[in-house]
């Protein structure tokens, strides 16, 4: 008697599995990308717009004629976005950050950007068109190895690491000074940041703060120039030899008693909900916050917004940015490319800035005016403001008139001035011996 | 008739579960095994363990991380184990001795807390000592908030084992005890306690592995503050470093198999099989 429900459940079972391949049986070939969440324009019912990776396969069957179906993936973070890979999954197109990007290029797992990917006769190369000149110097001067970035990846967010603050219950002129961290008037106010590079650069700049602060002057002074100071800076802020990690050490040691503690997304809320007064922070969360404080999301007009700043130190700060990277495994190379130059026209990258409130590494006229203009243009009657200029950004003569607070707030955030950027640099990534000592100096630290 | 039929031994009902234990215990563990004693090449080295034990820069081993991360963790655990037993005993010797009829009821209440996500639980647990006024004050609350959240998150699995050996001591033994002249507390201490050993040992077992390793509590009630044995393993893989997290999950095994060797835990399970008292 027991045989046939056996079988009868075999033969469920096999149905079920027969069912299910049917469903999704489609031969369209697959490009799969994974990102981050909540890191992609995901449409709006109301204004008839699909997710931007949907919208991309009808695109690219107009412009190819050849099918194709997104596979789109969400990873948490780069970390386990590079585990997943060190497995053997298979990924077409990824969107790691700069310090994961240079890892994986070191070790071989990615593959160089086609050639006929920067030729701007091609109309439908649009990140070779439409990418910023800032971004795409950074992406010169930059080396993994012996290539600069621009040969493995293509910008697609970016950003800075800075503090925000509440402008009425902090002093102003401590936001630019990393010492804010040991600063005793702001006790168990201040966060940093729960990972081991972004509270390691803290340390690095705090440890080398004198050199920092004589770089800087002899770069005002014009003893070095632009090139030579980004140079030294890049090589202080990299610096991971036993002498400076034991340093660093002391000097985290020193700061986490100062600490509300070390966070990754709680500080937000903290910082919004006013139980901390300055959160060390990515710019692009920093604007988020921002917009939160001052009720932007709320239906109605809030009472009495809470107006929250961002400041970067004046030594030195972190360049980030996150880049679309093809894996060594990815077999179709042009569609990838094809998605980049898609999410690349000026028109989606708006509609991205919109969603994701990040800074897209487009720039060009749509995004200018769409975007920066309609977010932060002053209005007429307003009496209160400044000449904001952004041709480093968007090229020769873009400039507006902003509101001045907003050289405080989430312009400045989105798109910091140029002589402001001159003192981030980017972080590579740390080599195995490097990352062994840096974990372990990492846990002794948050070892209370 | 009943010869044609095959034979069903009971024994085959063990095949579904000495399959799920091969594949996802057998297995990882041989993984584990694997990174601990290979380098980031795959060539066999005892490097791992070395440097888990030669410190970190300048630091002696015993000023290392690794080395106070274990500690912490040891001291964190044996307090949230000791102060779960002390608050379990109690409930559950007056649970299951208790003349009310609808015991399991008054169970209930203690289980009720698991049917909640844990991590919403401890979040709320952090806004409320956050409101108290004592969450992220000091090292020493940190230390306290932490120990008081695993009693929270753990204090279940203390209170059944101990109940449901309670509650299947044999009356008899009771009586005869105090028939022969004992008093309450010494029928207790002679009999009861004795008897429940197998409890105890089961909830200790139950309690104590998980307050080392369970880093979402103490990342939750100390702001990312006070480090465990878990959190370091967590991070070691996190930032591709699989080896030396691997050798730290070994040595935590090795510790733990060890503690319950000597406590007598392996024994303690083996009588509570033999009278079928033990349920987990």
């Amino acid at each position: 008697m027991k045989k046939p429900l056996i079988c009868a459940l075999v033969a469920a079972i096999a149905a079920t599995g027969t069912i299910t391949i049917v469903a999704t049986k489609d031969d369209r070939p697959v490009l799969k990308v994974a990102n981050w969440a909540e890191y992609i324009d995901m449409g709006d019912d109301e204004e008839g717009t699909k997710p931007l990776y949907e919208e991309f396969e009808k695109w690219y069957k107009k412009k190819t004629g050849k099918e194709i179906r997104v596979e789109y993936c969400i990873a948490d973070d780069n970390e386990t976005l590079y585990n997943m890979i060190k497995m053997g999954d298979h990924f077409d197109l990824i969107c790691p950050s700069e310090y994961m990007i240079m890892k994986l290029a070191a070790e071989g797992r990615l593959q160089k950007l086609p050639e006929s990917f920067y030729d701007t006769d091609n109309p439908d190369n649009y990140y070779a068109k439409y990418v910023s000149p800032y971004i795409s110097s950074v992406f010169e001067n930059n080396y993994i190895k012996d290539d600069p970035w621009s040969e493995y990846a293509a910008g697609y967010m970016w950003g800075t690491t800075g503090f925000v603050y509440n402008p009425e219950l902090v002093n102003e002129a401590d936001m630019t000074s990393w010492n804010v961290f040991t600063n005793p008037a702001y006790k168990k106010k201040t966060t940093a940041k729960n990972n081991i590079r972004d509270t390691y650069f803290v340390g690095l700049a705090m440890y080398y703060e004198e050199q920092l602060k004589a770089l800087k002057s002899q770069y005002t002074g014009g003893t070095l120039s632009f090139a030579e100071y980004q140079t030294e800076l890049s090589r202080l802020m990299n610096d991971t030899d036993e002498k400076t990690m034991s340093g660093v050490k002391k000097v985290l040691k020193s700061i986490t008693d100062n600490l509300y503690g070390f966070e990754t997304d709680e500080g937000k809320n903290d910082m919004i909900a006013g139980k901390i007064t300055v959160n060390y922070q990515w710019s692009g969360d920093a604007v988020y916050i921002m917009d939160v404080a001052e009720g932007f999301y709320e239906e109605e007009e809030v009472e009495n917004p809470v107006k929250l700043n961002y400041a970067i130190p004046d030594t030195v700060s972190n360049l980030w940015f996150d880049g679309w990277v093809i894996p060594k495994d990815c077999e179709n190379v042009e569609a990838a490319t094809a998605f980049i130059n898609f999410l690349s026209m000026p028109e989606n990258a708006v509609r991205n800035m919109n969603y994701i409130g990040y800074t897209s590494c487009i720039a060009g006229e749509t995004v200018f005016e769409d975007y920066v203009l309609d977010c932060y243009e002053a209005n007429e009657d307003e009496t209160d403001i400044i000449e904001y200029d952004l041709s480093y950004y968007f090229g020769e003569g873009y400039a507006l008139t902003a509101p001045a607070e907003q050289a405080y707030r989430q312009l400045f955030a989105q798109y910091p001035t140029e002589e402001t950027l001159a003192r981030c640099v980017a972080m590579q990534y740390f080599d195995r011996d490097a990352n062994t000592r840096a974990n372990l100096m990492w846990s002794d630290i948050t070892f209370f | 008739m009943t010869k044609l039929r095959p034979r069903f031994s009971r024994k085959l009902l063990a095949i579904p579960y000495a399959l799920f234990l091969a594949i996802f215990v057998v297995v990882p563990l041989l993984i584990i095994v694997y990174y601990a004693f290979t380098d980031a090449d795959g060539s066999f080295t005892f490097d791992n363990i070395a440097m888990f034990f030669s410190g970190s820069g300048s630091d002696s081993f015993f000023e290392s991380a690794q080395f106070k991360t274990i500690m912490q963790s040891l001291f964190i655990s044996f307090m949230s184990t000791l102060i779960c037993l002390l608050i379990a005993y109690p409930v559950a010797y007056i649970i299951a001795t208790c003349k009310l009829k609808n015991k399991s009821g008054l169970l209930l209440l203690f289980i009720v807390p698991m049917w909640v996500n844990f991590v919403l639980r401890v979040n709320a647990l952090k806004e409320l000592l956050d409101w108290i006024g004592i969450y992220n004050k000091s090292n020493g609350w940190n230390l306290f908030n932490t120990i008081l959240g695993m009693v929270y998150d753990f204090l279940p699995f203390m209170i059944l084992p101990i109940y449901t050996t309670i509650i299947k001591i044999d009356k008899s033994y009771l009586e005869a005890a105090r028939d022969l002249g004992a008093g309450g507390a010494k029928t207790f201490l002679k009999v009861t306690l004795p008897l429940s050993k197998a409890g105890i040992m089961s909830g200790v077992s139950m309690v104590f592995l998980p307050s080392m390793t369970n880093y979402v509590v103490s990342n939750y009630m100390t702001f990312n503050h006070t480090k465990i044995i878990g959190s370091f393993i967590d991070e070691c893989f996190k930032n591709d470093l699989w080896n030396m997290g691997s050798v730290t999950a070994l040595l935590l095994l090795t510790l733990m198999f060890f503690m319950t060797w000597a406590t007598g835990g392996f024994n303690a399970q083996e009588d509570a099989g033999r009278r079928g008292t033990s349920l987990w």
